[in-house]
């Protein structure tokens, strides 16, 4: 099937097969933060950005992204304004291989887009969806709100 | 997944849409947000019918209520401040218990959820003591009170289009009370809603979660309080009474007697929430 998707501002054009996930489809263009973690809607690590909503890209067909703009960690990671973010979720409980930060932090990105401000509870629920294989503990909101503080002089 | 998948329409009308469907039926499905379907072990399904271009994703207040469009997101439907005035915002608390992950939310929508969801439903509680009515297309078109809906569950090839939220007297209040959200669905919950008249009930309704089927409206309990007010001594014996009347399931994650022994608990809960609504409120 035909698709145009503009990933990460780029305009993409393929003819790909109508079961292939989102996940799938990003990762065949370049797109390597999107992992594969347990592609069933459990885990968060293939979190994209899709019209400005966080969603799983494992549970969602290409075609159904056909015209619409997909963002992925790869368009976040040389922002120097989302370091401080990146840097709670790296420092947070002796975080080991780091597999799961694109998915945490696309989640982060699409809730400060939505919410500049967001209470401790809304960072709460925005993580909800999202694990670290590593470390399977709570998700420091709080640390990540004061790094949300930081951002917006940069924002 | 879906190993089969040839194609997948995306029609821009519901006559085209049904046209697709009867079609190819057989070996034809519906794709809504897709979060259920695009993992599914299906090998027979060939072809999707996507009716995200539908013009199905809407929230609509009207004289006589409120109309939710199938393809609205369990997402909006938690952020809408039009849904969140409903009945204290039971509908946008159920919507979003339906999943704690906000990511399939944002995708999975309110028609899916109402052709998939199981006995342990919040939403299906919700709907049930709003007493929600179901628009479905097919041959002809039609409305179905949720009870039925979820009694028959058989969409027969057509399209569930529209769910109603009739409209509230100012003096309605409700409640939702679970318990056990930590991970999926409540291990049981508890819905109740309470229509004030010169300080009595009127249009009583309570329902609760994990039963057989469906969430179990709790009629005789409701007769208890119907025309008296809502005291202490009378929420305890329509809460009693819900006890006595509720058979629960033993799965998932909660035995039976578990169940049943919360339930006396959460009922009153739901009705004292009402009480206290009705303070702040009326
Ligand atoms: C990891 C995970 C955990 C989950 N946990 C829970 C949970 O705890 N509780 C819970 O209730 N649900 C749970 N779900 C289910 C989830 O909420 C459903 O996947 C979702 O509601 C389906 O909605 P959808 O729009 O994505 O439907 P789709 O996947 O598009 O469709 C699902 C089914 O409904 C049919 N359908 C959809 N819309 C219509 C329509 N308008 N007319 C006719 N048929 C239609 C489709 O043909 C298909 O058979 C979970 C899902 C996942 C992936
Ligand atoms: S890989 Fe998509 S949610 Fe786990
Ligand atoms: S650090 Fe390894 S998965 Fe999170």
């Amino acid at each position: 099937m035909d698709i145009r998707i503009t990933v990460d501002g780029r305009a993409l054009k393929a003819d790909i097969p109508p079961n292939q996930t989102l996940s799938d489809f990003l990762r065949a263009h370049g797109c390597w933060s999107v992992k594969h973690g347990c592609e069933t809607g459990e885990c968060g690590n293939c979190t994209v950005i899709v019209d400005g909503r966080a969603v799983y890209s494992c549970l969602m067909l290409a075609v159904q992204a056909d015209g619409k703009s997909v963002e992925t960690f790869e368009s976040v990671q040389k922002r120097s304004e989302f370091a401080p973010i990146q840097e709670i979720l790296m420092d947070f409980g002796d975080m080991d291989c780091g597999y799961c930060i694109p998915g945490m932090m696309m989640a982060m990105k699409a809730l400060i887009d939505r919410i500049p401000e967001p209470t401790e509870e809304e960072v709460l629920d925005q993580l909800a969806g999202t694990v670290c294989h590593c470390v399977r503990s709570v998700k420091p909101a709080s640390a990540l709100l004061e790094a949300v503080q930081k951002m917006r002089g940069n924002w | 997944m879906l190993s089969n998948l040839k194609g997948i329409f995306r029609p821009r009308s519901i006559p085209e849409a049904l046209a697709l469907l009867e079609k190819n039926s057989g070996s034809i499905l519906v794709m809504a947000g897709g979060t259920k379907l695009v993992k599914s072990p299906n090998d027979i399904v060939q072809e999707l019918v996507d009716i995200k271009d539908l013009g199905l994703d809407y929230i609509k207040e009207e004289s006589g209520g409120i109309r939710l469009g199938a393809t609205i997101t369990l997402q909006k439907l938690v952020e809408s401040p039009i849904v969140n005035e409903v009945a204290n915002g039971v509908l946008s608390k159920a919507a979003g218990m339906c999943n704690r992950s906000r990511m399939i939310r944002n995708v999975s929508t309110l028609g899916g959820e109402l052709v998939t969801a199981g006995p342990l439903s919040v939403l299906y509680c919700a709907l049930l003591i709003l007493q929600a009515q179901i628009r479905i297309v097919g041959g002809e078109e039609f409305a179905l009170p949720i009870n039925i809906f979820l009694n028959k569950k058989g969409l027969g090839g057509g399209l569930l289009v529209e769910t109603l939220i009739p409209a509230f007297k100012e003096t309605t209040v409700a409640a939702l009370v679970p318990i056990g959200t930590e991970s999926t669905d409540a291990l049981a919950c508890a819905g109740a809603r309470v229509t004030f008249q010169k300080g009595s009930c009127q249009n009583v309704k309570i329902a609760i979660t994990g039963c057989e089927k469906i969430p179990q409206r709790l009629h005789e309990a409701e007769v208890v309080l119907e025309g008296k007010p809502l005291t202490g001594p009378n929420i305890e014996a329509a809460a009693e009474t819900a006890h006595q009347l509720y058979r629960p399931i033993s799965a998932p994650l909660a035995s039976e007697e578990y169940r049943k022994e919360v339930s006396r608990s959460l009922v009153k809960k739901a009705l004292v929430q009402c009480l206290e609504s009705a303070e702040d409120q009326l």
